[in-house]
């Protein structure tokens, strides 16, 4: 059946018969929430609560195109089948609004318990939503869908959106009291925002609904403002994306407004008539999209530039923690030891005694030219096309420097009465890589040693050497700490050093795995990374190219 | 391994997504296919005959046309007068065939002024009035 109170639309959207400012008021808010949906999505794809924002923008525009749906079209069938998902879709906002809140309050997952009262809660919308306890009929003068007389669909899913609301407030308002003051200045944002988006989709529509039910109104098209609400939480979003950095978004100011104005620009379209009018108006457009580029360009530049600024500050705050910690020690120890033998101190003292110092001062040493060879090492390394030098690269056998690095750490592990364990596939005995030999060592020693350092006493190490098509693949495993999963990202980084790991041995420069990472990119083909888990254990895997035999 | 750990992490999503494919499919079938609804418009009413609802066509009411309340199965009247009603004297009548249809004329008790039903004296000018005009709505 047809109603006749419009002319057939165009793309199923647009028709004169309805006013201009519906258009403007649906469309852009529709694609400033898709736009700001799929940048949160496309910047955390594996976050749950980015994931959650991005599904309620999807239902929101879901929810307006299907409402435009039913303004403009003429054919029952196709307003009947749209306006039958109008609960569905406002269920799920309720849901889903409750799901994200607490996600963005809890930092974390719902239980199982709270996801199935959840589902339950919304399975009687969905389960009804064909039936004709949610749409019975159509009125063909007023081109609307009718409803069962006592409405029970529609009440209990703008129940469904209240309780929501009610829930929303109670775990915002628990969670404020033992907030600190930025994540109070956060709850209070995000807050507003959702709560004014969720009563006016849902109070206001219902209000509006009952006014014309009741003659009070002659259509229901008061209803349609109910999406402004979704205006106001779009903006609040969007000073917490900038401010706050919610959803782990780059997204800056200058960003937002340029998109914001682009969109605003281009939805004029849909209501200006004259040609001059949309002549002028796309002109505004392209200049303003050309000029808001420029700027956002120079601001990321900006941006970029200060970032690698603060970076560097750090590095060089890190370097100067590591030389006033790790050097200052060994130096003080050596000079008192230098001093009591100067002085004469020990001269009454048996030989024993005096050896002891000297061995002392020896050991120390030893040590600062570790740290200074590790920060020469690496400064060497640090440059972004490090290359061996061509006269040091032989042909190497790795099983025999494996072993022999194994060999050489064997008391270290005895001492820690480790599990301490070699096994080299016999395929690769005779197998070389080409390489600079010191470099390479330094690699097997480092992350060997660290193992076992690492590593409980009674606990293992295991050096496992094998190959995979034309690659050496070193296995080196141990049941140590494990690295914190905040910190798996920068463990390569010049100077960095894992939380556990400084309170398990404060001595060490953060040098050693980023020159290890160097030295093993340098060769072709070569890669170096880690499974960990905390309390576990690590396991560092080494892919080096296998010589080619002559 | 990773298929199992798929359905654990997805288990309500893919239970959500599931049952509201379910669904469309029986709304379009319902809707689009079987058109199974009612069909609820204002049909022709005769003022004297009849109690006829009144509808002011203006703001002053100087212009106004009366109807009855027609209900009618979406498929008996797609089959009696095709997708537009607007010419059909098929959809201002009953007809034996019709699986549900309703003919609600305006009852003077409960809704009072917005009823009309012409006096003798009137009755006997309208009927001179409707022998010279074919127009469908009938007005005072």
């Amino acid at each position: 059946m047809i109603c006749y109170l419009f002319s057939e639309p165009l793309y199923f959207l647009f028709t004169s018969g309805v006013p201009a400012l519906l258009y403007y008021a649906y469309i852009p808010t529709t694609f400033i929430a898709l736009f700001l949906g799929i940048y949160v999505y496309r910047n955390g794809k594996h976050l749950l609560f980015n994931k959650l924002f991005f599904v309620i923008c999807i239902l929101f525009s879901l929810w307006t195109i299907s409402t435009l749906i039913e303004w403009t079209n003429i054919h029952s069938g196709l307003i009947l089948f749209v306006w039958s998902f109008a609960g569905i879709i406002s269920g799920l906002i309720a849901i889903l609004s409750v799901y994200f809140i607490y996600v963005f309050l809890e930092k974390k997952n719902l239980t199982t318990s709270i996801k199935s009262i959840l589902i339950l809660a919304i399975s009687p919308v969905i389960l009804l939503s064909p039936t004709s306890l949610n749409l019975s009929g159509f009125d063909i003068n007023a081109c609307d869908a009718f409803k069962f007389w006592w409405l029970p669909y529609k009440i209990y899913y703008t129940l469904l959106g209240m309780m929501a609301m009610i829930w929303i407030f109670v775990l915002m308002a628990r969670k404020y009291r033992v907030s600190t003051v930025d994540m109070k200045k956060q709850i209070i944002l995000m807050g507003t925002g959702i709560e004014f988006f969720l009563s006016l989709f849902f109070i206001w529509t219902s209000y509006t609904y009952y006014l014309t039910q009741i003659g009070v109104d002659s259509d229901s098209r008061l209803e349609m403002y109910g999406l402004l609400g979704m205006v106001i939480f779009l903006i609040y979003i969007g000073i917490l994306m900038v401010r706050f950095k919610v959803f782990n978004t780059k997204l800056i100011a200058t960003q937002a407004l340029v998109w914001t104005s682009i969109i605003l620009i281009s939805s004029q379209f849909f209501f200006i008539q004259t040609n001059i009018n949309k002549v002028l108006t796309g002109l505004t457009l392209i200049v303003f999209s050309v000029v808001g580029w420029l700027i956002v360009r120079s601001v990321k530049k900006e941006i970029r530039q200060r970032q690698e600024i603060e970076h560097l500050l750090k590095i060089k705050s890190e370097f100067i923690d590591i030389v006033s910690h790790q050097l200052r020690t060994p130096v003080s120890v050596i000079k008192g030891m230098a001093s009591m033998l100067k002085e004469g101190d020990l001269d009454n003292q048996p030989k024993e005694k005096r050896d002891e110092f000297i061995a002392g001062i020896y050991e120390k040493s030893e040590k600062l030219a570790d740290i200074l060879n590790d920060i020469l090492k690496a400064a060497e390394l640090d440059m972004d096309n490090f290359s061996f030098t061509p006269a040091n690269i032989k042909p190497i056998n790795l099983s025999q420097l494996v072993k022999g690095i194994f060999d050489d750490l064997f008391s270290l592990a005895q001492a820690k009465k480790l599990n301490y364990q070699i096994n080299i596939s016999p395929e690769i005995a005779n197998l070389n890589v080409m390489t600079d030999e010191s470099f390479l060592k330094h690699v097997f020693q480092n992350i060997t040693d660290n193992a076992i350092k690492y590593s409980r006493d009674g606990g293992s190490t295991t050096v496992d050497l094998s190959k995979e098509k034309d690659f050496f693949i070193c296995k080196i495993i141990d049941s140590g700490i494990g690295i914190p999963e905040d910190q798996k990202d920068r463990l390569f980084e010049k100077f960095f050093r894992a939380k556990n790991a400084v309170d398990v041995h404060a001595y060490g420069t953060g040098l050693g795995l980023f020159i290890a990472k160097k030295i093993v990119e340098a060769h072709h083909g070569g890669k170096i990374w880690f499974d960990s888990t905390i309390g576990k254990g690590t396991t560092f895997y080494i892919k080096l190219p296998i010589a080619k035999q002559v | 391994m990773k298929t199992k750990t798929f359905f654990k992490d997805y288990f309500f999503s893919l239970i959500l997504v599931a049952s509201i494919i379910v669904v469309s499919i029986f709304s379009f079938y319902r809707f689009i296919i079987k058109q199974d609804y009612i069909v609820s418009y204002e049909g022709k009413c005769e003022i004297t005959s009849n109690n006829c609802f009144l509808e002011c066509d203006n703001d002053s009411c100087t212009e106004n046309h009366y109807y009855s309340k027609m209900q009618k199965y979406a498929p008996d009247l797609y089959n009696e007068c095709g997708k537009d009603i607007t010419d059909c004297a098929n959809a201002n009548i009953c007809l034996p065939n019709d699986q549900k249809c309703s003919i609600t004329y305006c009852d003077p008790e409960n809704d009072g002024d917005t009823c009309k039903k012409a006096t003798p004296s009137e009755s006997a000018i309208l009927n001179d009035e409707q022998s010279s005009s074919t127009n469908n709505t009938i007005k005072l």
